[in-house]
């Protein structure tokens, strides 16, 4: 079934730490090249070829051939799709509310660390 | 002044369990609304490119979107201009992909210069998210998701709340 190995494959790619990264880059720069994203991690090439076939492999990237280069774009289906599969409107609604309370509490210690350090009030 | 930018490309893909024919046929049917288009149907003098297009709603009253069929290649390839009817922003390009894989079809919608920041670009990020998964839905299992059922419902019951800007009659058939 075309459903649970596509999913199979999506925690797959995201069961590792540099894949996520990779992911945050190409959502934050899309049709970003194959080279300018490797160039951003530390490991060799091979790596990082490596990682992009399994995000490909899941759906999760998507290239695009553009002369030599091989442009790099974020999918955001599959995230979507798990998104719904265990979540109602309601749940989603409350979910959404605890995670911007849970990332506004960080924000502000953040800040309030750095004031410490700087010597601010 | 400063001058406007415009996204590169937004890619949304999804695997489908049935054959590309059926696919591409469901997408592009003129003759009942489409429910992953939040039930608005083609209005096309013809399908093909270098004609114009309405996405219409209401029994003919709205009309949510309009444009041009700019590629036409069954079943692997639609694109067409895209612009949203509520919304003062320049028109942008929407491409559909369709691949045949073992099991099904491979279907990508793909959106291209819009304007970036503006209020199309959030709308049409969301819409895409909408058309994507509940056109996957609406193939396999004959209707769309629950969410899309409780919405579309909504905008039956909103239908006389639409905008004056969407209203039919300010956007004629060419």
């Amino acid at each position: 079934m075309i459903d649970d190995n596509y999913m199979d494959a999506v925690f797959q790619a995201l069961a590792h730490a540099s894949r996520r990264r990779m992911l945050d880059v190409v959502k934050e720069h899309p049709g970003i090249g194959v080279g300018v994203l490797a160039s951003e991690f530390d490991v060799s090439r091979i790596a990082v070829m490596k990682h992009l076939g399994v995000l490909e492999q899941s759906g999760l990237i998507v290239s695009k051939k553009d002369g030599r280069t091989r442009r790099l774009y974020f999918n955001a289906v599959p995230i979507q799709m798990i998104h719904d599969r265990w979540t109602t409107e309601y749940s989603a609604y409350w979910s959404g509310k605890l995670t911007r309370i849970k990332y506004l509490a960080e924000m502000r210690s953040w800040s309030d660390e750095k004031d410490k350090k700087t010597g601010a009030k | 002044m400063t001058t406007k930018t415009y996204t590169d490309r937004e890619i949304y893909k999804v695997l489908i369990s049935a054959p590309i024919e059926t696919v591409w046929s469901e997408l592009i049917k003129t003759t009942s609304p489409r429910p992953f288009f939040w039930n608005s149907s083609w209005d096309a003098k013809d399908m093909a490119p270098g004609n114009t297009y309405r996405m219409v709603s209401n029994g003919g009253k709205t009309v949510a979107v309009i444009g041009e069929i700019l590629e036409m290649e069954p079943p692997h390839r639609l694109v067409h201009s895209f612009r949203l009817t509520s919304l003062e922003d320049p028109a942008s390009t929407v491409t559909y992909t369709l691949k045949e894989i073992e099991g099904g079809t491979e279907f990508c919608l793909i959106t291209e210069n819009i304007l970036a920041g503006s209020k199309s670009e959030k709308s049409m990020a969301d819409g895409a998210r909408f058309i994507v998964k509940n056109f996957k839905a609406y193939i396999e299992t004959g209707k769309v998701t629950f969410g899309a059922r409780m919405m579309l419902a909504m905008l039956r019951i909103m239908a006389p709340l639409t905008p004056k800007s969407m209203s039919a009659e300010n956007w004629p058939a060419e």
